[in-house]
Order: structure tokens, then C-alpha cells, then sequence
């Protein structure tokens, strides 16, 4: 074996031998690093990984309730506003269009008959024993006017009468009454029962 | 399942001439990437520009990596045959070597990087523990290790000549014998290794004995060009007068002169380095006189030498010694050796 003659100085040598090693820790550190990064994350998401994800749906699940709770809080006041109408549409959806009659009313008067007054009140009568129990609502109107002649009123009765109505017509009295200056005329007074 | 060997590149032998610089790349007894060119600054230090194109020249000529094998400055490497106690004995040889080095060239043996290597079967081991020993200063050692390292090498190993040449002369030992002596003929100087035994035992530098000596004095006669005076060298050189170009038949007879005169006084020199071999080493008879460097090529030399020596003498090429791969063409030629012995060092001793 032919020996070898080396006369770099060795001092060169001592720096680069240091070199090397500084080097070859360098990548020993980085390596092991890496290795123990490695492990430690495997570890982490191994030991930790189902609680954090259930954590997170825990959080969102949160959110979410969160969220669904200001949105109930702002539509809150749309219901009670949308519960007053309903409530306001019930109530007058429920009530008969008395409209109707005050049209009737007027078709069965003619030119000779006018209305001073009428009232439309329930009717809370205690039904009669005999009678089977009715939970409908009962009305009485009350007319009263003004007619040119007895028999006008007898006509306005009889025209009530034939009206489907009512169930009943009572001309309760009648009498003669001034009419605007000299003239005069009969004043009556009619009940009508009806029954909603 | 068997596993197939598998062999890794070399780091590159860079060898850092006054003219040229030598690169060389192997993969096991491979030589898969050779190259010589010509420095951009001959005679001058190697610096940061140099290293730089020859960085990038290297990539784009096949060769790999960026670690480096070179040799300490030539001329700044200090070799001595030390006498120590054997390493059995526990005595710290090492730092023994590095004070008696310093000692005996007067330096302080803080600055001093020395390595050292017994002597196998020389008469001396006989007397102790002969150790040879081969020191570079710090200093010159930075310089080309900076430089390299500024542009991009990585260097791995500082070798000296002697241990490269004969890590490639190796198998030559092996086919031949067990002395072979190697003669780096370079620009400025001649270098005289002695291996024996696959071991360095024996370095000297013949200053003055480069072929800068005749070239620069025909250039001085005569006002030719150097690079002129260098091409009939190499192509002329001493080659019977019948061979030589037609054209330069003339120019070649004015260089044949002094170039005759220059290897006489070189063989006188080796003559004297061959005799302290034989006397250091009577049982080793030399097998052969490898020549290597810008020398070795020139045509004549290599047979003059060996008629005045009346020894084996012939070019070391890598391309006798190693497998040559594609990019490593110039591998045919003996001043490619010292790259070719650096790119051989032992990946196991690379620093």
C-alpha cells in the first residue's frame, strides 16, 4: 500500500473536520427534529383528535343555536305583529256583514217609510226547557221610523215578514207623529228576531 | 445476489506547471478525463483568474466534481532522509520529524506541515530507523489553496511529486523490477525520484537543469520567439536531420546544438544521482529511467539519455500505465504523469 502525503496545513484540515461535524449536526438535529415533529403530531391528533373534533362540532352546534336564538329575537316581533292581525282578522271575520242588512233594510223601505233608529242588539234569552239547546247567536233589530200612512207600515211589516231573515216580525206600535211642517205621519216601532 | 464493484471518480490530479497546466480524472485504473493547456500567464503564480477558466475548462472537458488533488509548490517543498527512532519504540516520530525538519531548515516548526515514510531495505535502515521526510511551509500551502478554493475547487489533498509518480510508476515496478527512477525534465528544473519497492527513497532537483536554460539561450543568440524555439523542440528536438520537416530543417539544426549540450550536462547530473542510488541500493539493479514532464516528449531525448546512461529510459506515459476512457486523449503524451499519479491518491486518505 502506497501511503499518502497530505501537507495540507493543519489547521485547514482542523477547520474543516469542524466544519463537517458542525454540518453533519446540523442535518443529525434537523433530521431528529423532523422525526420528533413527526411523532409528537401523530401523537397529538392520536390522543387528541376525536375530543377536538367533537369540541369543534360542540362549538358549532353553539353557533348555530346562537344564531337560530337572534333570529327568533328578530322575527319575534313580526309574530306578535302577524298574531294581532290574525287575531284582528278572526275577530272581524267571525262577525256578520251587517252591511248587508242596512241594504236589505233600505230595499225594503220605498220612498214613503224612512228609519230614524235602528239598534241591533243579541239576544241573551234563557232558552226554554222544551226547547233544545241552540248555541247559535240571536239577534233583535229594532226599527223605527217615520211611514206616510198606516198602511204604509203594514207594507214595510208585511215586507219584513217575507223576508227570509228573520225568524220573526213584531210591529210593536205605531202613532201619528209630525212630519216636517204641517204635515204628519205614522211613526212605528218594529222588532225583527234573527238568528245568526 | 452478487453485487456488481462499483467505482467512484477520482478527485481531479491538477499539476500546476510554469507553462501548462496538467488535469487529470480517474475512475479506478481509468483515466476517464485528461487535459493540458497552456496558462495564461507562463512563469507567473497561479492566481484567481487562472484557477477560474480552468474551473470552467474542466467542466466542459468531461471532467467531474470539484475536489482536487495537487501538489505543494514545487519549489517550496523541503525533502530530507531523517534518522529516527522506529516507530515501535512509542516515541512520537511525527513531531520528531516535524522539529528536526524545522531544524534543519531553519524555520519554525509551527508553520511547518511534514510528512515522513520509512525507507525501505537501504543500507542505512541497517544503522536505525531512516525516515524520509518531505515539509511545505503554511504559507505557500494557502496561497494555492485559497486561489483553488476562491474559484470553486475543493482541495483534498496537497501530495508532492515524487509520491504521484510513483503511484502511477507502480505497475511498472510491478512488470520490471523494484527500483525505477523517474526524471521530471520541466521548463525550469529537472527532478531525480528514486522508487523502490513502491516507496519513495530518493528526490532531487536539479535546478537549472530545465529546458529553459537552452531555449532562452537560443533566444538570446538568436531573437527567436520562445514559443517558436519551444515547437522545434518538441517536434525537432534531436531527431537525425533526415527526419525533420523540409521547412524547418534549418531552425532545427541551430536548436540541435545546444540541445545536445543541455542533455550532456543533464546525464552528468543523473549519472551522480544514479551512483548514490547503486551505493544506497546495491542489490536493486535499475530497471528503468521513466521520463516525465514537457521533456520527456522531446524527440531523441529519451534515447540519448539512455545511450549516456546505458540505462532503460523511456517516456511514463499514462497511456501505458492506465485504461484510457474518451475524454482522455492526451493521455498519450508523458506530461500528463504527474496529473495521472494525483488523480490516483487514495480516496481513503483524501482530507
Amino acid at each position: 500500500m502506497i501511503p499518502a502525503v497530505n501537507l495540507i496545513p493543519a489547521h485547514r484540515l482542523e477547520a474543516r473536520r469542524r466544519r463537517r461535524r458542525l454540518r453533519a449536526w446540523l442535518v443529525a438535529t434537523c433530521f431528529w427534529a423532523i422525526i420528533l415533529a413527526s411523532l409528537w403530531t401523530a401523537a397529538w391528533v392520536g390522543l387528541t383528535g376525536p375530543d377536538r373534533a367533537l369540541a369543534r362540532q360542540l362549538q358549532n352546534a353553539q353557533q348555530q343555536l346562537a344564531h337560530t336564538h337572534a333570529a327568533i329575537s328578530d322575527l319575534r316581533p313580526q309574530l306578535v305583529d302577524a298574531e294581532a292581525s290574525l287575531a284582528a282578522g278572526r275577530r272581524i271575520g267571525d262577525e256578520p256583514d251587517w252591511a248587508l242588512l242596512l241594504a236589505l233594510l233600505s230595499r225594503w223601505l220605498d220612498e214613503k217609510a224612512v228609519l230614524t233608529r235602528a239598534r241591533l242588539a243579541p239576544l241573551n234569552d234563557p232558552p226554554r226547557p222544551d226547547e233544545e239547546l241552540d248555541l247559535r247567536q240571536r239577534y233583535q233589530l229594532e226599527l223605527t221610523g217615520l211611514a206616510a200612512s198606516q198602511a204604509e207600515v203594514s207594507r214595510v211589516v208585511l215586507r219584513l215578514e217575507q223576508a227570509p231573515i228573520f225568524d220573526s216580525v213584531k210591529l210593536v206600535h205605531t202613532q201619528r207623529e209630525p212630519f216636517l211642517n204641517d204635515q204628519s205621519a205614522v211613526g212605528f216601532h218594529i222588532e225583527c228576531r234573527l238568528t245568526r | 445476489m452478487n453485487q456488481l464493484p462499483t467505482t467512484r471518480r477520482s478527485p481531479i490530479g491538477l499539476d500546476i506547471g510554469s507553462r501548462y497546466l496538467k488535469a487529470a480524472q480517474c475512475r479506478g485504473d481509468r483515466l476517464e478525463a485528461a487535459l493540458s493547456m497552456q496558462r495564461l500567464k507562463p512563469g507567473e503564480p497561479f492566481d484567481a483568474d487562472e484557477a477560474t477558466r480552468l474551473y470552467d475548462v474542466l467542466e466542459r472537458r468531461g471532467f467531474k466534481g470539484r475536489a482536487i488533488v495537487t501538489t505543494a509548490p514545487k519549489a517550496r517543498v523541503l525533502t530530507s532522509v531523517l534518522d529516527m527512532p522506529p516507530a515501535s519504540s512509542g516515541a512520537p516520530v511525527a513531531e520528531l520529524a516535524r522539529v528536526e525538519m524545522a531544524r534543519s531548515h531553519r524555520f519554525d516548526a509551527h508553520t511547518l506541515e511534514v510528512a515522513h515514510w520509512p525507507l525501505p531495505g537501504s543500507a542505512r535502515s541497517e544503522k536505525g530507523g531512516p525516515v524520509m521526510a518531505a515539509a511545505c511551509q503554511h504559507e505557500p500551502a494557502d496561497e494555492i489553496i485559497d486561489v483553488l478554493e476562491a474559484a470553486g475547487f475543493e482541495v483534498r489533498g496537497l501530495d508532492i511529486d515524487g509520491w504521484a509518480l510513483t503511484r502511477l510508476a507502480q505497475g511498472l515496478l510491478d512488470e520490471l523490477g523494484p527500483m525505477l527512477a523517474v526524471v521530471d525534465l520541466g521548463y525550469h528544473a529537472t527532478s531525480f525520484l528514486l522508487v523502490h519497492h513502491a516507496s519513495l527513497v530518493y528526490e532531487r532537483v536539479l535546478g537549472g537543469m530545465g529546458l529553459a536554460a537552452p531555449i532562452q539561450k537560443l533566444q538570446h543568440e538568436h531573437n527567436i520567439d520562445v514559443d517558436v524555439l519551444d515547437y522545434l523542440f518538441h517536434h525537432a528536438g534531436l531527431s537525425e536531420p533526415d527526419d525533420v520537416e523540409p521547412g524547418s530543417a534549418r531552425l532545427a539544426a541551430i536548436v540541435r546544438g545546444p540541445l545536445e549540450t543541455h542533455v550532456a550536462a543533464l546525464a552528468q547530473e543523473l549519472r551522480l544521482a544514479l551512483a548514490y542510488a547503486s551505493h544506497q541500493y546495491p542489490d536493486a539493479p535499475l530497471a528503468r529511467i521513466g521520463l516525465v514532464g514537457g521533456g520527456a516528449e522531446v524527440p531523441g531525448l529519451a534515447e540519448r539519455l539512455a545511450s549516456e546512461l546505458e540505462t532503460d529510459t523511456a517516456p511514463l506515459r499514462p497511456v501505458d500505465l492506465l485504461t484510457i476512457g474518451p475524454f482522455a486523449a492526451q493521455a498519450h503524451h508523458a506530461t500528463l504523469a504527474l496529473a495521472a499519479g494525483l488523480a490516483l491518491y487514495p480516496q481513503e486518505a483524501l482530507a
